[in-house]
């Protein structure tokens, strides 16, 4: 039976812990909130200006500009977001599973080189031998739009330079409260947005010959302007869907924490009642013994 | 084209917080980089990289416009999307 000092002791080192994944939880709904706002906010635009790139892209001629041009994946980059911080249950786990299982397919036909954003994601890919283009570490949580539009910079300067054939993404997309949904997507060569893994094979959507359009002013000046602007913008949009994941992770993951903690404090005091009861009748039992004793002599 | 003429058009204008306009008009007009563009239903296709200026915007009941700054639209003809921001200097 254990020692009633023992079972206070572990209630109130649960309590502790159970206050502190309470605290952790209300930082986390807070911050969640505040990233939600701004990818429900601007969710209209990163999910509808795919369309109106994609028309663009369909009907511009291939050669007019060096971001559409398509060649043979010899040399890819992989982007992986994450967070710098754990406990957020299988947030960071599931991403660096699957965005690893791709990139691994991938280095079987090409150089594979990544860029990592978030200490998870170093850590992770510090044991395989994957080559390191850039990485942030321990700095998601100072990362801006600003930081995001220089990244799709260099990705662009990358890939106008032959230096690269293909730009991938792995990132966690806000799904729901309840889980995130990881998504794998092309960034460079600019073509049809989606699902990698979904629109595989699908092929690209065509819009009929009727539909050509007239461009305003001449195709040139507008793909210039529209792509990289669009590639920052998917930059912004990956990063911000990945952070509002992050936060919402985190959030349930304390919320369970602490209903555990409830739960097993339930259990402890329990048997400590039990315990306390149990010492309480032996002690009675003991004295009544002693009485009758001392009653017969 | 035999094809029967839409009667509206099903304008978006979205930008980077929130979509402002979401509606059926009989006609817009909309700032190009070369001065305005009226659009009625049935348009041809278009590309436009849009310059500052007024969207103007008219249904059956009333007339509305915004101001944007920059941007770029894309018209069908029974559909105009706008991707543009507000010209914060007009903001009253």
């Amino acid at each position: 039976m254990p020692a009633l000092i023992d079972l206070r002791k572990r209630i109130k080192s649960v309590r502790n812990t159970q206050q502190i994944t309470q605290a952790m939880k209300s930082v986390s709904t807070v911050k969640y909130q505040k990233a939600q706002r701004i990818v429900l906010e601007s969710r209209p635009k990163w999910h509808d200006s795919p369309e109106l790139v994609s028309e663009a892209v369909f009907w511009a001629p291939r050669f007019l500009h060096p971001l559409l041009a398509k060649r043979e994946e010899k040399k890819v980059v992989g982007i992986v977001f994450t967070s710098d911080k754990g406990l957020a249950g299988a947030f960071n786990a599931n991403l660096l599973e699957r965005a690893s299982a791709f990139f691994t397919e991938k280095a079987e036909t090409s150089d594979v080189r990544l860029i990592l954003i978030g200490k998870k994601a170093v850590m992770f890919f510090k044991k395989t031998e994957f080559p390191v283009l850039r990485s942030y570490f321990g700095q998601v949580h100072k990362f801006t739009a600003e930081d995001c539009h220089n990244l799709a910079q260099f990705l662009m300067e990358l890939y106008v330079l032959n230096k690269t054939d293909a730009v991938y993404v792995a990132y966690n997309e806000f799904k729901s409260i309840l889980a995130p949904r990881v998504v794998i997507t092309k960034l460079l060569p600019v073509e049809f947005f989606g699902d990698v893994e979904k629109t595989e094979g699908a092929g690209e959507k065509t819009w009929p010959e009727g539909q050509r359009p007239d461009w305003e002013p001449e195709a040139l000046p507008l793909i210039h302007s529209l792509l990289p602007h669009h590639v920052e913008n998917q930059m912004v949009h990956f990063f911000f869907e990945s952070s509002a994941a992050e936060h919402a992770a985190r959030m349930m993951a304390m919320d369970n924490a602490t209903k555990n903690a409830e739960e097993l404090i339930d259990d402890l005091t329990l048997v400590l009642n039990k315990t306390r009861q149990a010492s309480i009748t032996r002690e009675l039992l003991e004295i009544m013994s002693a009485v009758e004793a001392l009653a017969k002599k | 084209m035999s094809e029967t003429l839409p009667l509206s058009l099903k304008l978006r204008v979205i930008t980077s917080r929130e979509v402002l306009v979401d509606e059926q008009v009989k006609e817009v007009s909309i700032p190009s980089l070369e001065g305005c563009l009226g659009i009625l239903p049935g348009h041809r296709s278009l590309l436009v990289a849009l310059g500052k200026g007024v969207i103007e915007y008219r249904n059956s009941q009333s007339k509305k416009h915004v101001t944007v700054k920059g941007g770029y639209a894309r018209v069908h003809p029974e559909s105009v999307l706008v991707f543009t921001d507000p010209d914060e200097d007009e903001l009253r």
